[in-house]
């Protein structure tokens, strides 16, 4: 168990100013099995007109419009969190799982996962626990891929990822989740902080016996008590922490910064 | 025993028609075109105690679709109890993820539902698909019926037949059922979409605004309709003609420009009702008909009473076999494509190309069906003053309000072709009035 304290910011800005901006924001963290979370503070700007929701996948969302120009959005949260407190979240039944073990446009194997897979397959031959095996999994994936940052984009799947053997922590993600699905295991994308400084983070979450458990395949290891997260979904898209249409032909920069430290007691 | 009064009129009234606009646009080789959707006078005749049994078959089949959708997107009893296997739902395109656990108001998904029906040279009538997203067509029989009436009022004294006017008061039943609070409005893509008179025509006779996407704005999780004079008023249902991918680009494809930020949202909420609901691809799908005979028995207690056509699973090992066995006399059909599309005659084929069809069968059997080919009963026509046999099928539809509506007409479609068997209007084929006798 650990008590962290963090802090999120995103802003973008536009070259010229937009109007009509509509947006969709996914981070708000939740209080779950794993973590408690206290004190949390969102603030959007512009908030000319906010409301909330919850998605298919049980995130939290805030969604809302801009009709005035604008040059500027900007999300803003902080909070802390008990974290580590169970290693698991309780699934639903296991009939209903069935989207999670089906691959989207972002998780569908090509011809160099479908080969590497038959390597893994005799590696996870002796083992019968779905936790067991994406240990296996995860090691075996991280001494595979190199992390950099730069070779692959938001849109790059996990194949070709995969077929260049770099990538980033929603590309170690991504292809985690298509050989759970080859090993028929229901596996799902998860948006997150992680202790230390710099951006959001990605890891997996995989079905065994009841649970979900968190494995983060870019830092090969299992998920205690340093990650908070904030949302979970199929892959990356389900995920996203900012969607937004807007009228106007604006250039835009995103600037992301996270900070998570632990309160020392 | 033909009624001559009203095909000498046959002319007239599809010059009419072209005048109201009656046209169907297609896209062929990414060029739009309008082309008139003809009209054969001489209507399909169903009788008064044949029909009551189609009305009570199709009544069933619509239920038991809706306790489906219910079921898919909550649920999933149907999954759990091994009836329907679950990669014919998450691996079908119409399954959208999204609508897991949105409840649309009042439990209702399929409120205008057009059900695709055949009969056999045996009278049997046979189920060929179900249309549970935004099925067109209504209108056609509507304004025909209208204008030969107008022609050749005598026929219609004569005989004693449903009046089909009534759709239109049917349809604002349905829409009213579910509506929030505020405005009716149908939700049209605009003019160079292929259903656009219908969707004019509709909103003409249901008193619904007509809109297209930028005319709807979300604010405070309610929807509005911008008026004339840019007041903002409450929407409480969209009668949407367009289809789920485009509706939301927040939710769905990010690129539509025809949809409505937010409108997913709002409708989470149950703070609009939209008709169909959205999610309905997964029941009509190719692959999912085969399980329609099955879902009528788990969530009904009963037994069909409209057959499908006889229909193989080549995901089925024993039905592969027999798939392999029979390949000359069934017809295929790529459950991903629609309108025609996709469909094979195992008989058509050649030697190579049923080499490398049945390869690519077995690489994926899910993704087809196989069907044997039914000998239609075909329906008369006139083609250059002389009357011809066609192939023909009925599109009935299937309302959804309080209870379910069986409308006492419907669209009967034929092929021009005297070889084919594909009537689908996208395809260049006319159209029939459906006549359903009152005594």
């Amino acid at each position: 168990m650990k008590k962290l304290r963090f802090e999120y910011r995103m802003t973008i800005t536009f070259d010229q100013p937009v109007t009509d901006h509509r947006f969709t924001v996914k981070c708000v963290p939740e209080t779950t099995e794993r973590q408690r979370i206290c004190d949390l503070e969102i603030r959007v700007l512009p908030d000319h007109s906010l409301s909330g929701g919850r998605d298919s996948f049980g995130n939290r969302y805030i969604y809302g419009n801009s009709p005035d120009p604008g040059d500027r959005f900007e999300i803003y949260m902080r909070g802390q969190a008990d974290t580590g407190l169970s290693c698991m979240e309780t699934a639903e039944a296991e009939h209903r799982l069935g989207r999670y073990r089906y691959a989207t446009s972002y998780t569908r194997p090509g011809e160099s996962i479908l080969a590497y897979h038959k390597e893994l397959r005799e590696l996870l031959a002796d083992k019968t626990d779905n936790y067991d095996k994406c240990v296996t999994i995860m090691h075996e994936l991280y001494r595979m891929m190199t992390y950099q940052p730069g070779v692959t984009t938001l849109k790059t799947t996990a194949e070709e990822a995969f077929g260049q053997r770099k990538g980033v922590c929603q590309d170690y993600a991504h292809i985690m989740i298509t050989l759970c699905h080859m090993e028929n295991i229901p596996a799902r994308y998860v948006v997150g902080m992680l202790i230390g400084e710099g951006a959001s983070h990605a890891w997996v979450e995989i079905y065994d016996k009841g649970g979900w458990y968190g494995f983060d395949p870019t830092n090969d290891t299992i998920v205690e008590a340093d990650h908070i997260k904030i949302s979970n979904g199929r892959d990356y898209r389900d995920c996203l922490i900012n969607q937004g249409v807007f009228v106007g032909n604006a250039k835009q920069t995103q600037k992301i910064q996270v900070l998570v430290e632990e309160i020392q007691q | 025993m033909y009624d001559m009064d009203l095909f000498e009129h046959t002319d007239t009234v599809n010059e009419l028609l072209a005048r109201y606009g009656v046209k169907f646009g297609i896209y062929k080789n990414n060029e739009f075109k309008e082309q008139l959707f003809p009209f054969d006078a001489i209507p399909r005749i169903i009788e008064k105690d044949e029909f009551s049994k189609l009305e009570k078959g199709l009544k069933q089949r619509v239920m038991a679709l809706n306790l489906f959708l219910k079921d898919i997107y909550g649920e999933k009893k149907i999954i759990r109890d091994k009836v329907v296997p679950e990669e014919f739902i998450y691996a079908s395109s119409g399954y959208l993820t999204q609508c897991e656990g949105v409840m649309p108001v009042k439990g209702i998904y399929s409120h205008i539902s057009g059900i695709d029906l055949v009969q056999g040279k045996n009278k049997e009538w046979y189920i060929l698909e179900d249309n549970l997203r935004v099925p067109s067509g209504a209108s056609y029989p509507m304004i025909a019926r209208e204008l030969c009436r107008r022609s050749s009022p005598r026929t219609f004294q004569d005989y004693k037949l449903e009046d089909n006017r009534n759709y239109a008061e049917l349809l604002r039943r349905t829409l009213d059922h579910v509506n929030v609070e505020g405005h009716t409005v149908i939700l049209t893509p605009g003019r160079y979409n292929a259903a656009y008179f219908e969707h004019s025509y509709l909103a003409e006779r249901t008193g619904a605004h007509l809109a297209n996407g930028h005319e709807l704005i979300v604010e405070d999780d309610k929807l509005y309709f911008i008026g004339v004079e840019g007041k903002k008023e409450r929407v409480g249902a969209v009668y949407r003609r367009i289809s789920d991918e485009y509706l939301d680009p927040m939710t769905f494809c990010e690129e539509s420009v025809i949809g409505i930020p937010h409108i997913f949202d709002v409708y989470r909420k149950g703070n609009v009702a939209l008709l169909n609901a959205v999610g309905n691809g997964i029941a009509d799908d190719k692959g999912i008909y085969y399980f329609v005979p099955k879902m009528i028995k788990y969530y009904l207690g009963e037994d069909p009473i409209l057959q499908n056509a006889p229909t193989y699973l080549p995901f089925y090992k024993e039905d592969m076999d027999y798939v392999l066995e029979h390949f000359d006399d069934l017809v295929l059909k790529d459950v991903a494509e629609a309108g025609g599309y996709g469909v094979v005659f195992g008989s058509s084929m050649t030697a190579a190309q049923k080499e490398d069809f049945i390869a690519l069968l077995k690489k994926e059997p899910r993704r087809f069906i196989a069907q044997e080919v039914i000998d239609f009963m075909d329906l008369d026509i006139m083609e250059k003053g002389e009357i011809v046999p066609r192939k023909a099928d009925l599109r009935a539809f299937v309302l959804m309000a309080d209870e379910p509506l069986v409308w006492k007409s419907g669209l009967t479609r034929f092929s021009r072709n005297p070889d084919s068997f594909i009537v689908n209007s996208s395809q260049g084929g006319g159209f029939k009035d459906t006549w359903v006798l009152s005594q």
